[in-house]
C-alpha cells in the first residue's frame, strides 16, 4: 500500500530554520557600551517570507549580521538548520554561510574586479557544484542581464547590479535568504522590479526569506513581520 | 586549486599596475641577488676551464727571492719554462717607468694557452737575448716605439713587439707596471740579479696527460720536497689564490644584494598591506560567500606567491645574462677571461628561492590582517575589526627573523656575519620607521600652522589610511642608506688616503739599494731638491722554526693553503730590519725594546706576532743565505701602516746583522712637481735601483678600490631602484582612491593642474621624509664604519647628501606622478557615479 504524500506533508512538522532565542548584542562605543539588540526572540520556519521592519538604528541589521554568521551575539542562542552559532569556529562560520546562507545588501556588494557572471560563478564554484557555468547562464537570464553578463559592476546600473546580486544569492540554492534593505538604493519602480525578482526567485527557489527593510510595502508582502525599536521586538504581525 | 588559480588570475587582472609594480620591485632586487651568484659561479667555472692556461702549464712551483732548488727527477724530462719575475725600472732617453719583468728560459713559454704578439709572428723569431717584447702601455709612458731601444738595468735591448695578449697574467687587479717580456739570458746581463733582489722564481711544467689524482700526488710530492717556501700549485687547483680572494669578496656583495631584497621584501609586504586595506570590502564580501580566514589567506598568499614568482624568473633571467654584460661593459672590473662558458643552475635557483620566499615571509604579518576583517563590515563599515590571532602573529613574526638570518646565511655561509647583518639590518629598518613615524606626524601637525592649503593638504595625505607612506618611505629610505653610505664611505677613503700623503708620506721608495749606493743616491736626491732622504737596512731571511718547531710542521698543523695568511706568515720571505730606535710611528705595546742582555731580541708587530703564534719570551729561528740565527722576542709594538713610512714586522736589535749581506729601503720626500724627474734620474744613474712612486701606488690602490666601490654602488643602487618602485608601486595600489578623491576634487571645481600640484607635495614630502632619512641613515653608517672598523675620522659630506635628497624627492614625484595620470585624466562623473 503506497503512503499518500499529501498526507504526510500535513502531517510532517515544519522545521524551524532560524531560532534566535533571548539573543542580544552589545557594541563597545569607547567607554561606553551600547546595546544594539536586547533579547530578542525569533523563529523562522523553513520556507516562511519574514520581514524584519524598525527605523535606521533600531537592530535590524545588527539581527540579520547575528543570523547570517556574519557577527556574535553578546548573548543568548542562534540556531540555524539546527546548528548553534556559538559553537562554531571561524572556518564553520563560513563553510555554514557557503552552503546555507544567501545574501542580498542594500548597496549590492558585487565584486568590483569581477564581471557579472563571475559575481554570480564564484559562490557555485566555491560549493563545488559542477554544472556552475551552466547555472549561472540560466540565472542571469532569469534576472533579465544574459546580454551583459560579461559587464563589470562599475559597468551596470543600480538596478542592474541588485539584479545580479540577486543572481548570486540564489545561484548556491541556499536553505535561507537574507536580504538587507535590498530596495534600498533604487528608486521606486527599479526597486519594485527588484522585489518582484527576489520573490519570484525565492518561490522557485523555495528558499526561506528574511529582509530587512523600512519600508512598509516590502513587510505587507511578508507572511510575518516584527517591528524593532532599540533593539526589541516591539510588534508583530501577519500580512 | 583550479578556483584558487582562477581567482588569482580575476584578481591580477583587475589590478595590473599593482603587479607591475609588485614584479618590478622584486625583478630588481632578485637580479642583483643572481648577478652576484652568477658572477662568483662563472668566475669559479672559468678559472677551472682555463686553468691550464692561467697557471701555464700543468704544475708550477715558485719561490721568492731565492733561486728554486733542484727539481725531482721524475719531472726534469718534462717540457718546462723556468721564469724570473721581477719589478724595475724600464728607460728610455731620460725617461724611466716601473716595469714588470718576465724573463723566460725557454722560447717554448707559452706551455699552455696563447701569447698575442705584435707583428703577429712566432717569439721565437722575435725575442732573443738582445730584445725585449713590451705591453703597448710602455710604448707610450717612455714614448718609443717598436725598433727603438729602453735600458734596463745595465744595458740596452731593442724592442721586436708588443705583448697584446699573454696566456698566464699575474693578478687581475693590481700590477706594479706594464709587462716586459725578455729571455734568462738577457736578464742575467742587466744586472739586476745582485744580492736582495726581489725576484721571483717560477717553473712551469707540461704535463697534460695526468689526471687530477696523480698531478695532485706530484704537487704534493714536488711541495714536500722542495720545502715550505716554496710554493707548489697544480692546474686542478685553478688560481687557489685568485678565487680565495673572489670567496672572499662574494659574501660581502652578496650582502649588499640582499639588502635590495630586503629593500624589496619591506616594499612588498608595504604594498601588500596597502593592497590589503583598500580590498576590506571584498574581503568581508568573501568571507560573507563562504570563504574562511584560512582560504582567503591561502587565496591572497598565492597571490603574493604567483607574483613573486613571476618576478624572481624575470630577475633571475636578467642576473644570470648579467656576468657576460658586465665583462663586455666594464672589462677591467670583470675580465671576459675569467667567465666560463657554462650555466651555473644552483646558485641562480638559490637566489630564485631567496626571490620568492622572503617576500612572502615578509608579507605574512600583514597578510594575516585577513583574520580582523569582519564578515559582518558588508552590513556596516564600522563593523568592529575581528582579534588577531596572536599565535599567528607571533609565527609570522618569527618566520621575518628566519627568513632575513637564513637569506643573509645563505649569502655569507657563516651564522656570525648573518646575525650582526640581519640585526644591523633590523634596527635600520625599525629606527627609519619609527623615525617615519615620528616625522610624518610632525608634518601632519602642520595643518594647524598658517601654512599654504597646497602644503598641509599633502602633509595630511601621508597620515591617510592605507597610504602605504610609512613602509614606502622606509623601503625607500633604505636604499637611499645604501647607496649614499657606499659614496660617503669611499669619499672618507679616498680623502683619507689623499689627505695623508702630503703630511706624512715619502714621495719615492727606493728598493734594492746596495749599502755603497746610498751615500750618492742621498747626495743626487737632495741636489735634485730632495726635502729628505732616509734609508733603513734591510735584510732578507727566512724563518725556520718557532720555540723549537720547524715552520714545516706549523704548516701542517695549520689549516688552509699555501694562499692563506696563517701560511704566508711562516714561508714569506721575512724583511728584516735594525736600529737602536724604533721609527716614530711605532708604539710598544708589550715589553722593553733591547733590554736583555746576552740575549739577540727581535720586536715584532703584534698582529703579525698574533698570526705567527708568538708571544713575548718565543724564540724564532731564522737562515739567513744558510746562516742559522735565532732571536728573542723581547718586545711586541703597533705600526701605524697609513703613514706610508719604512716599516717592518720584525726589528732586531743592532750590532747582530750589520756584517750580513742586506740592501737599503730608501725613502725620499720631495715635491709633487718634481717627483718624476727625481725618478727618472735616478732610474738613469743608478739602473739597480727600483723607484715607487707612493702616488702612484695610492692611486693605483684607489683605482682598484674604486672599482670595488662601484660594484659595491651599482648593487646598492638595484636597492635604491627597488626603493623607487616600491613608493611608486605604494602611490599605484592606491590609485583607486587617489582617482575617486580627484574626481571629487575636479567636481567641486579644482583644476587638474592643482590637483597634480597636490599630488607633487604628498609625493616631495614622501620622497623628503624617505631622503631625508636615508641620508641620515648613510650618515650614521658611514660614522659608525669609520670610527670603529676603520678608525678613520670622518666629517658630513652635505652636498652628497643634498645631492641625495634632491635626487630622492625627483624620482618619488616623476614616478608618483606618472603612476597616478588616471587620476588626473579620468572624466569624474564616470568615477562619481560608481558606488563606494
Amino acid at each position: 500500500m503506497t503512503a499518500n504524500p499529501r498526507a504526510i506533508a500535513i502531517e510532517a512538522p515544519v522545521r524551524e530554520l532560524v531560532v534566535c532565542e533571548q539573543v542580544s548584542r552589545r557594541l563597545r562605543s569607547g567607554s561606553a557600551t551600547l546595546t544594539v539588540l536586547d533579547r530578542v526572540d525569533l523563529r523562522v520556519k523553513e520556507r516562511e517570507f519574514v520581514a524584519i521592519v524598525g527605523h535606521s538604528g533600531s537592530g535590524k541589521s545588527t539581527l540579520l549580521g547575528l543570523m547570517g554568521a556574519l557577527d556574535e551575539a553578546s548573548e543568548g542562542r542562534v540556531v540555524i538548520d539546527g546548528v548553534a552559532l556559538g559553537s562554531l569556529d571561524e572556518s564553520a562560520r563560513a563553510r555554514l554561510r557557503r552552503e546555507k546562507l544567501g545574501f542580498v545588501f542594500q548597496d549590492f556588494q558585487l565584486l568590483g574586479n569581477l564581471t557579472a557572471r563571475e559575481n554570480v560563478l564564484l559562490p557555485l564554484e566555491l560549493n563545488g557544484v559542477p554544472d556552475a557555468a551552466r547555472r549561472t547562464d540560466q540565472l542571469l537570464e532569469r534576472v533579465g542581464l544574459g546580454a551583459r553578463k560579461h559587464h563589470y559592476p562599475s559597468q551596470l546600473s543600480g538596478g542592474e547590479q541588485q539584479r545580479v546580486a540577486l543572481a548570486r544569492a540564489f545561484a548556491p540554492r541556499p536553505a535561507i535568504l537574507l536580504a538587507d534593505e535590498p530596495t534600498g538604493n533604487l528608486d521606486t519602480q527599479t526597486g519594485s522590479g527588484v522585489l518582484d525578482l527576489l520573490l519570484e526567485l525565492r518561490s522557485g527557489h523555495g528558499s526561506t526569506l528574511i529582509v530587512v527593510t523600512h519600508d512598509d510595502r516590502i513587510a505587507a508582502r511578508a507572511d510575518r513581520w516584527l517591528r524593532l525599536e532599540s533593539g526589541r521586538v516591539v510588534e508583530e504581525g501577519r500580512s | 586549486m583550479k578556483l584558487y588559480l582562477r581567482m588569482l588570475w580575476r584578481e591580477l587582472r583587475g589590478a595590473p599596475v599593482r603587479a607591475l609594480f609588485f614584479v618590478s620591485c622584486l625583478s630588481i632586487a632578485v637580479a642583483a641577488l643572481v648577478t652576484v651568484a652568477t658572477v662568483a659561479s662563472a668566475v669559479e667555472q672559468g678559472l677551472r676551464a682555463h686553468a691550464r692556461e692561467l697557471l701555464g702549464g700543468d704544475l708550477s712551483a715558485e719561490s721568492r727571492s731565492r733561486p728554486l732548488p733542484a727539481l725531482p727527477a721524475e719531472l726534469k724530462d718534462r717540457p718546462r719554462v723556468g721564469f724570473a719575475m721581477l719589478s724595475t725600472m724600464v728607460r728610455s732617453a731620460g725617461r724611466s717607468r716601473l716595469s714588470e719583468l718576465k724573463a723566460i728560459d725557454s722560447l717554448a713559454y707559452p706551455l699552455a694557452g696563447a701569447l698575442e704578439l705584435s707583428p703577429a709572428q712566432p717569439l721565437r723569431s722575435l725575442l732573443n737575448d738582445d730584445t725585449v717584447l713590451v705591453a703597448r702601455e710602455l710604448l707610450a709612458e717612455l714614448s718609443v716605439e717598436v725598433g727603438d731601444t729602453v735600458e734596463i738595468g745595465s744595458r740596452g735591448f731593442r724592442i721586436a713587439g708588443i705583448v697584446v695578449r699573454e696566456p698566464d697574467p699575474r693578478g687581475f687587479t693590481f700590477t706594479l707596471g706594464p709587462r716586459v717580456l725578455m729571455t734568462r739570458n738577457a736578464l742575467a746581463q742587466t744586472g739586476l740579479l745582485t744580492f736582495g733582489s726581489r725576484v721571483l722564481y717560477k717553473v712551469v711544467i707540461a704535463a697534460p696527460e695526468l689526471a687530477e689524482s696523480r698531478l695532485s700526488a706530484l704537487a704534493k710530492q714536488l711541495g714536500e720536497s722542495l720545502g715550505p717556501h716554496v710554493s707548489v700549485e697544480s692546474r686542478y687547483e685553478a688560481q687557489p689564490a685568485l678565487r680565495a680572494s673572489f670567496q672572499r669578496v662574494q659574501p660581502y656583495l652578496g650582502l649588499v644584494a640582499l639588502l635590495s631584497l630586503l629593500v624589496a621584501s619591506v616594499g612588498v609586504a608595504q604594498i601588500v598591506s596597502a593592497w590589503l586595506a583598500q580590498t576590506v570590502k571584498d574581503t568581508a564580501i568573501l568571507r560573507c560567500l563562504g570563504m574562511s580566514p584560512r582560504e582567503l589567506l591561502a587565496l591572497y598568499l598565492g597571490h603574493v606567491l604567483v607574483l613573486g614568482l613571476i618576478g624572481s624568473s624575470i630577475g633571475a633571467l636578467l642576473g644570470a645574462l648579467a656576468p657576460w654584460a658586465i665583462a663586455r661593459t666594464q672589462p677591467a672590473m670583470l675580465p671576459a677571461e675569467l667567465l666560463g662558458s657554462g650555466f651555473a643552475l644552483l646558485p641562480v635557483l638559490r637566489a630564485f628561492a631567496l626571490g620568492v620566499l622572503v617576500p612572502v615571509l615578509f608579507s605574512l604579518p600583514a597578510l594575516l590582517s585577513i583574520h580582523t576583517v569582519p564578515p559582518g563590515r558588508v552590513l556596516r563599515t564600522d563593523a568592529e575589526p575581528l582579534p588577531m590571532p596572536r599565535r599567528l602573529q607571533g609565527a609570522a613574526l618569527a618566520a621575518c627573523a628566519l627568513a632575513l638570518l637564513g637569506a643573509a646565511y645563505l649569502q655569507t655561509e657563516r651564522w656570525d656575519v648573518a646575525a650582526i647583518f640581519s640585526a644591523g639590518f633590523a634596527a635600520l629598518a625599525a629606527v627609519l620607521a619609527l623615525s617615519a613615524r615620528a616625522l610624518v606626524r610632525a608634518l601632519a601637525g602642520l595643518r594647524s600652522a598658517r601654512l599654504p592649503a597646497w602644503l598641509w593638504h599633502g602633509a595630511a595625505a601621508l597620515q591617510r589610511p592605507g597610504s602605504a607612506a610609512i613602509g614606502s618611505m622606509v623601503a625607500l629610505g633604505l636604499g637611499t642608506t645604501v647607496v649614499l653610505s657606499m659614496q660617503l664611505l669611499q669619499d672618507t677613503l679616498d680623502r683619507d688616503l689623499a689627505a695623508a700623503l702630503p703630511r706624512d708620506a715619502p714621495s719615492l721608495f727606493l728598493l734594492d739599494v746596495q749599502p755603497d749606493q746610498w751615500r750618492a743616491v742621498e747626495q743626487l736626491a737632495r741636489e735634485l731638491g730632495a726635502t729628505s732622504a732616509d734609508s733603513v737596512p734591510v735584510a732578507m731571511v727566512r724563518l725556520t722554526a718557532i720555540d723549537g718547531a720547524t715552520v714545516d710542521k706549523l704548516v701542517k698543523a695549520r689549516p688552509g693553503n699555501p694562499n692563506t695568511r696563517a701560511h704566508w706568515v711562516l714561508t714569506r720571505e721575512q724583511r728584516v730590519t735594525w736600529g737602536a730606535t724604533l721609527p716614530h710611528d711605532n708604539r710598544l705595546l708589550e715589553g722593553a725594546l733591547w733590554s736583555r742582555p746576552g740575549v739577540d731580541e727581535v720586536s715584532v708587530e703584534a698582529n703579525f706576532a698574533r698570526d705567527l703564534g708568538v708571544k713575548l719570551g718565543s724564540v724564532l729561528d731564522f737562515d739567513l743565505q744558510g746562516v742559522p740565527l735565532s732571536f728573542t722576542v723581547t718586545s711586541l709594538r703597533s705600526v701605524e701602516w697609513r703613514s706610508f713610512s719604512a716599516n717592518f714586522f720584525l726589528v732586531v736589535e743592532p750590532g747582530v746583522l750589520e756584517r750580513a749581506p742586506h740592501v737599503r729601503l730608501g725613502t725620499l720626500r720631495i715635491a709633487q712637481r718634481d717627483e718624476r724627474m727625481l725618478q727618472d734620474r735616478i732610474a738613469g744613474t743608478f739602473p739597480n735601483i727600483t723607484v715607487l712612486r707612493v702616488r702612484d701606488l695610492v692611486e693605483r690602490a684607489l683605482e682598484v678600490l674604486q672599482q670595488a666601490a662601484l660594484a659595491v654602488r651599482v648593487l646598492g643602487g638595484f636597492a635604491l631602484v627597488t626603493g623607487i618602485a616600491i613608493l611608486v608601486g605604494a602611490v599605484a595600489a592606491s590609485g583607486t582612491r587617489r582617482v575617486r578623491e580627484a574626481a571629487v576634487l575636479r567636481a567641486l571645481g579644482v583644476r587638474r593642474g592643482q590637483i597634480a600640484r597636490l599630488l607633487a607635495v604628498e609625493l616631495a614630502l614622501r620622497g623628503g621624509v624617505a631622503g631625508l632619512l636615508g641620508a641620515a641613515g648613510a650618515y650614521g653608517l658611514t660614522y659608525a664604519c669609520s670610527r670603529f672598523v676603520l678608525e678613520l675620522e670622518t666629517r658630513p659630506d652635505w652636498l652628497a647628501c643634498a645631492i641625495a635628497l634632491a635626487v630622492v624627492m625627483a624620482l618619488a614625484v616623476v614616478g608618483g606622478l606618472l603612476a597616478s595620470v588616471r587620476a588626473l585624466v579620468v572624466s569624474p562623473i564616470s568615477v562619481l557615479r560608481r558606488p563606494l
